[in-house]
């Protein structure tokens, strides 16, 4: 129910050969609470094939093949003329997810992500994310909450 | 044997004589599909997460994105 979208800070960041600042280490630390959550809930990460392909020179074939069977790479919006860069692809296809199902896109540039106020598209910082999952995980843990994405949902989109 | 698909699991929710195997019967692992003559292999996750995971089936290019 619920689609997580790295922007390309994060996956640079993931994709760094070094990670040394506190910055980038929130933003790996971001992806992998995004990571745990496809095998906790009913989460999946979405991203535009022009993130991909960006950050795709960065990786072997054996990579690749992982990226692409753990994430869903979207190519609709890519095409020749006009010519959709990163953020514009994220901004579209973040609308078009939200239609189905809730949004949270992941990036330390939150105005370039204008939120749509229908409320089913939430633009966090990695380190907001972060700590929004944790009270959730937590209060899951306490029995409080029963599934994990729906008290995400209550918690990031209702509340 | 070249890598050919990809799951994130949690270890949890695998057969007990899968936890066995790993040792381990909590955390998260990735279920690969290797080829030629098809088989699955389970690699646990460790500290290192996913970006560990990417790391061991190799090195990031030194790429300026």
């Amino acid at each position: 129910m619920i689609t997580i979208m790295p922007c390309l800070e994060i996956m640079k960041s993931v994709t760094d050969k070094n990670i040394d600042s506190p910055a980038s280490k929130k933003r790996v630390e971001s992806f992998e609470v995004s990571n745990q959550l496809i095998a906790d809930a009913n989460v999946n990460i979405l991203i535009p094939t022009q993130l991909y392909k960006c950050v795709g020179v960065r990786l072997n074939d054996d990579q690749k093949v992982a990226f692409e069977s753990l994430y869903r790479i979207d190519s609709s919006t890519e095409t020749a003329v006009p010519i959709y860069g990163i953020e514009q692809a994220i901004n579209l296809l973040a609308d078009a997810e939200s239609k189905a199902r809730f949004v949270i896109i992941l990036t330390e540039n939150i105005s370039t992500y204008p939120c749509p106020n229908h409320g089913r598209i939430k633009v966090l910082k990695p380190e907001d994310f972060i700590q929004k999952v944790n009270v959730i995980r937590a209060l899951k843990k306490r029995g409080v909450v029963s599934a994990l994405d729906e008290a995400l949902i209550v918690y990031l989109f209702k509340s | 044997m070249a890598l050919k698909s990809a799951r994130i699991a949690r270890i949890e929710n695998l057969p007990q004589e899968e936890q066995d195997k790993l040792g381990k019967s909590e955390g998260l692992a990735i279920i690969e599909i290797r080829n030629p003559s098809p088989r699955e292999e389970i690699k646990l996750i460790g500290e290192d997460g996913m970006r560990g995971y990417f790391l061991s089936l190799g090195e990031f290019k030194d790429i300026e994105i």
